[in-house]
């Protein structure tokens, strides 16, 4: 017959046995978890315009502007941290239009960011030496009407 | 939301110019600007943040961002003679051609050699503003000086941009601030012209005309 002693050893063994399965169990669904919110993006940036990768790309998280990476010479890149559904991500590029770019649960963590040209268009009109603007004229013709009184 | 920014640029801050910010002294921004001078432009993001993130008011940051602008672009007289000329010259589909061209043109001509036209200028203007959390756009226009070529008036001849400090809107030119184009020597000179910050918009519009009140939207 056993002793109570025994009894209390053996069920806290069970208990014990449990509470580690558990915790096992816990930890592989909050991993799961963690995972299935917060994910590593790579991907590749390419022009909207002859689908050519896009080197030298400046990528970086909107709402903590120094967490970002640059895409490679083949326009690969990998993001330093992971992201969740919400985090947005601005992809900067001279010439062509500043792209935001927004995670959501169905993004892959394989994604192609097509930059198009950026659309505006280009005028001109610079001032050359001599040149008056209006403002600067009416002063001129007041200064020499003022003179011309006295 | 254009309508109701072009409401803001010409109803609420009717006044909203320098004098704004009597207390503020520029020359920590002017001082951050010029010591990043030369600063490749391959990467905006990174200037913007040089020049930015060790100042905490708005109006510091975008002057630090517009003395740069306009301390280290020039004016390119070769880009914008031909851009007006073929401009003045062709219509329709070709002129989009010309404008999809010409736009390449000006990008590799900033990046390589800081040069540009005027719409290079509000670009960048633009563009580090946004970087540095300004809200910023281009306007397309008609300017007006005493040397203007009266053959192409009719024709949108010039950029600038309007800025949010503050939650108030404002005016300025970043191309005519930079300097003026010297024609016997062909050469651009220059020569910071204070002026064109932040100008008090009843001055401005008196050289500045909006096309229909346009202000570019791209984002």
């Amino acid at each position: 017959m056993k002793s109570k002693l025994e009894i209390f050893a053996q069920g806290s063994g069970r208990s014990w046995k449990t509470a580690i399965v558990s915790l096992v169990i816990l930890f592989i669904s909050a991993a799961a978890f963690a995972q299935s919110t917060s994910q590593t993006i790579r991907g590749i940036v390419k022009s909207a315009e002859n689908n050519q990768p896009v080197p030298g790309t400046n990528i970086y998280l909107k709402s903590q502007s120094s967490v970002g990476t640059f895409s490679d010479s083949q326009g690969q890149f990998e993001f330093p941290r992971p992201l969740k559904a919400g985090d947005v991500l601005v992809f900067s590029f001279i010439g062509l239009k500043t792209t935001e770019w927004i995670i959501s649960d169905q993004t892959a963590g394989y994604v192609v960011i097509e930059m198009a040209e950026d659309p505006i268009q280009m005028v001109d009109e610079i001032l050359t030496e001599g040149d008056e603007t209006p403002r600067v004229a009416a002063s001129a013709k007041r200064i020499r009407k003022v003179k011309a009184n006295h | 939301m254009r309508f109701a920014m072009i409401l803001c640029l010409f109803g609420c801050s009717a006044r909203a110019q320098v004098t704004d910010f009597p207390a503020t002294d520029f020359s920590r921004a002017d001082s951050i600007a010029k010591r990043y001078t030369a600063h490749p432009l391959t990467d905006l993001k990174t200037l913007a943040d040089k020049l930015t993130c060790a100042l905490s008011t708005e109006q510091e940051k975008f002057r630090a961002i517009y003395k740069w602008v306009c301390s280290n672009i020039e004016a390119d007289y070769y880009l914008l003679t031909l851009n007006k000329r073929n401009r003045t010259k062709w219509k329709g589909a070709k002129l989009a051609r010309w404008n999809k061209k010409f736009n390449r043109m000006v990008f590799d001509k900033l990046q390589q050699e800081q040069k540009t036209v005027c719409t290079g200028y509000a670009y960048l203007i633009r563009e580090l503003s946004f970087h540095a959390g300004l809200s910023c756009e281009i306007v397309n226009g008609y300017a007006r000086h005493s040397g203007i070529d009266k053959n192409t008036v009719g024709i949108t001849n010039h950029s600038w941009n309007v800025v949010q400090l503050n939650s108030k809107w404002y005016v300025c030119d970043a191309t005519w601030s930079s300097g003026v184009f010297n024609l016997d020597a062909h050469q651009f000179v220059k020569k910071y012209d204070d002026r064109y910050f932040l100008m008090e918009p009843s001055l401005f519009s008196q050289s500045h005309y909006a096309v229909n009140g346009l202000v570019m939207k791209d984002r």
